[in-house]
């Protein structure tokens, strides 16, 4: 298969009209399947006739992994339909990418077979002991001659009942300490069931449809072969594979968004209320166009970063816990703010719009799966003084490559990624050099406000003293690293928009007036409410893209 | 900006640099840092180790990734460390 919008579109076709309620791959099927707590098997069926695991496969591997911002675009097409299905595929990445970052090469091409075979691999982290700690883990894999042997609890780990393969994070060193784990990659025909307890399914709130499991194991032997990179470094690969998901995750998310929007301007344009389509009440009408700014804002930002990734990848430890951190907060907080515009129509667990209350649900672990919002900023805190000395000694602008979806991307290079920046992040470094820009006069304001709020915390960070970047730092503090990502995504649509083809709705300052305006919000204060003529733009757009059948993120390309 | 002089790339004076910088992180600490004693006996959490990696990055004006302090835990060990590093990287840094 060749480029992206063919795969995309392929994709797209193999899955159906979403809203066509006989489809059983689309919304009513999804519905369903998710009151028996699965996902639709037709379509399962037709992710497996795609050969979706294969575009999380490097090519090098035989796979069609090249470009992050491309495979993020593509799972949108799974995240739009079900996020439980989307999860449920996409966590093949949060083994994998360890496997492709440490694996030897015979390791990296027995994941790649088994991917692009359509079979799955789960990724065995989690301790409910130990939550985000990963480092307390206690899943044990003792030394014993030529063998290791395993004992120890893994819950709530996805797809744990279907997987064809694992990969574990267990400690080898009984001292603490970041050298103390180690991860494997083993078959799961290595699991003796004499030794292995699986236990009962957790059972979850929302993304019902994703099997989460567990398992209790004394005694297991496994060959010494199983360790995946050199003894120790489990944490370390973690922290540098782990940059790809904690973006990806939270990037593919932003479908959910455009789903839940989707839904409510179906409603809203078809209710009548007072003689009119409740869409055209000013309070529906600011709802959507805000929920449209929040989707381009989260997809400027996770684009950049993804990007970023592969052409700047040192800055990739900062990039991913920002992603995470804001992208989760302004999907929720967008979905929360739509639900009030569903009104009842937002309960309904049957009937055309009820995909609305799933999606409600599912989005909510994007917050704290993975990792926590409150743990990302936990690892951007220590790094601030850096970065903010430099971006405020170093202004310069960005590469343009960084924000345009037409620029080739170099391969990416998982070993070769940083656990630190050193204080190297060419996004927050352009934000000095956003004023000396061409910019249309109705931002010029909004910018101005930006880049002085950048000064001012590169000012307050310059005076952090190292004792206050430990993980016991105060909330104001770590509210530091809450603005910081604010900057950030401002500075990505920036970015975007200097980039985009003259004629695009993109290259227009509309939207950027609406994004900087909703960033006032995240950590800078309320956000600020939008021009009447922008609110114009938004919605207009907003509608032509309903009717044309698009998706309202950056891409604006066909959905199905 | 206060940098490090790369001149000084000798073991001694690194770690006498290192005893300063390092008790800037640690919380309560009474005596100087023993510089054979393990850092993460001070209490020096694997947040504090990340913001103290990019802290030496910065002055040194070499790549240090928490790692090294992973590898090195103590400041002895580490200044031996990054000695070696320094004087590997200076043909280059000129
Ligand atoms: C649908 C789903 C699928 C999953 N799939 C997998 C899987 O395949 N494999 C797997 O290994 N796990 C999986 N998990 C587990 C998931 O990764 C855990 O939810 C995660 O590890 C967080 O643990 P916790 O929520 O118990 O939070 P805890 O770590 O107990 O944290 C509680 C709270 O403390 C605060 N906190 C925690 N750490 C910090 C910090 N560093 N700084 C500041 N505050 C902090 C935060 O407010 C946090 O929310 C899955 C979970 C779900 C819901």
């Amino acid at each position: 298969m060749t480029d992206i919008a063919t795969r995309a579109d392929h994709l797209e076709k193999l899955l159906g009209d979403p809203w066509d309620p006989a489809n059983p791959a689309g919304f009513a099927a999804a519905v369903a399947a998710d009151e028996r707590e699965e996902t639709a098997p037709a379509a399962e069926a037709a992710l497996d006739e795609f050969g979706l695991h294969a575009e999380f496969v490097p090519r090098a591997l035989g796979g069609r992994l090249e470009r992050l911002d491309d495979m993020i675009e593509l799972m949108r097409s799974v995240y739009r339909r079900d996020a439980a299905l989307g999860l449920a595929r996409a966590g093949q990445l949060l083994a994998s990418v360890n496997v492709w970052t440490a694996g030897r090469p015979e390791q990296r091409w027995a994941a790649a077979e088994l991917l692009t075979d359509n079979r799955r691999m789960a990724c065995a982290f989690h301790e409910l002991a130990h939550g985000n700690d990963i480092a307390g883990n206690e899943f044990a894999a003792q030394r014993a001659g030529s063998r290791l042997t395993l004992h120890g609890r893994k819950e709530s780990i996805a797809n744990l009942d279907r997987a064809d393969a694992l990969v574990l994070l267990a400690r080898t060193d009984p001292a603490d300490g970041p050298r103390a784990h180690s991860q494997l990659f083993l078959g799961a025909d290595l699991l003796d069931p004499d030794r292995v307890r699986r236990l009962a399914r957790f059972r979850s709130v929302g993304l019902r449809g994703v099997h989460l499991g567990g398992m209790r194991v004394s005694g297991l032997p496994v060959p010494e072969e199983v360790v995946l990179g050199a003894p120790g470094t489990g944490v370390e690969t973690a922290s540098r594979a782990f940059q790809v998901t904690r973006m990806a995750l939270p990037a593919m998310s932003t479908a959910l968004l455009d789903t839940a929007l989707r839904v409510t301007l179906h409603h809203t344009r078809r209710r009548r209320l007072y003689g009119r389509p409740a869409a055209e009440l000013p309070m529906v009408r600011t709802t959507l166009a805000e929920a449209f700014a929040d989707l381009l804002l989260c997809e400027a930002l996770s684009r950049t970063a993804a990007r970023a990734l592969q052409l700047c990848p040192e800055s990739g430890s900062v990039h991913a816990p920002a992603v995470k951190y804001l992208v989760a907060g302004v999907l929720t907080d967008a979905v929360q703010r739509l639900s009030t515009v569903m009104g009842a129509e937002f309960y309904r667990r049957d009937g055309r719009h009820a995909v609305f209350q799933k999606i409600a649900r599912d989005i909510r672990p994007v917050g704290f799966g993975h990792i926590a919002r409150a743990a990302c900023l936990s690892a951007l805190l220590p790094q601030l003084p850096g970065l903010l000395g430099r971006a405020r000694r170093a202004p310069a602008p960005a590469p343009e490559a960084l924000f345009t979806a037409v620029a080739e991307l170099p391969e990416l290079d998982l070993p070769g990624l940083r656990l630190v920046a050193g204080g190297r992040d060419v996004l927050a470094a352009s934000l000095g050099t956003a004023l000396d820009e061409d910019l249309p006069r109705s931002v010029r304001p909004l910018v101005e406000e930006r880049v002085r709020d950048f000064v001012r915390l590169c000012e307050v960070g310059a005076a952090l003293r190292p004792r206050e970047l430990s993980i016991a730092a105060e909330v104001p503090v770590r509210e530091l690293a809450a603005r910081y990502t604010v900057s950030l995504a401002a500075a990505a649509c920036l970015g975007v928009r200097r980039a985009a083809a003259a004629q695009d709705f993109l290259a227009r300052p509309q939207w950027l007036t609406a994004v900087l305006s909703r960033l006032e919000g995240p950590a800078g204060g309320p956000s600020r409410d939008l021009p009447r003529e922008v609110e114009d733009a938004l919605i207009e757009e907003l509608t032509d893209r309903d009717d044309r059948g698009l998706s309202f993120g950056l891409v604006g390309r066909p959905y199905a | 900006m206060t940098t490090y002089g790369v001149d000084q790339v000798a073991p001694s004076d690194l770690q006498r640099w290192l005893v300063e910088r390092v008790a800037e992180y640690l919380p309560d600490l009474g005596e100087a840092v023993d510089p054979t004693r393990q850092l993460g006996e001070y209490g020096l959490d694997s947040i504090a180790v990340v913001a103290f990696a990019a802290d030496v990055e910065e002055q040194l004006g070499i790549a240090v990734d928490p790692t090294a302090i992973w590898d090195y835990p103590s400041v002895g060990e580490l200044a031996e460390h990054l000695a070696a590093e320094l004087a590997e990287r200076r043909p280059q840094a000129a």
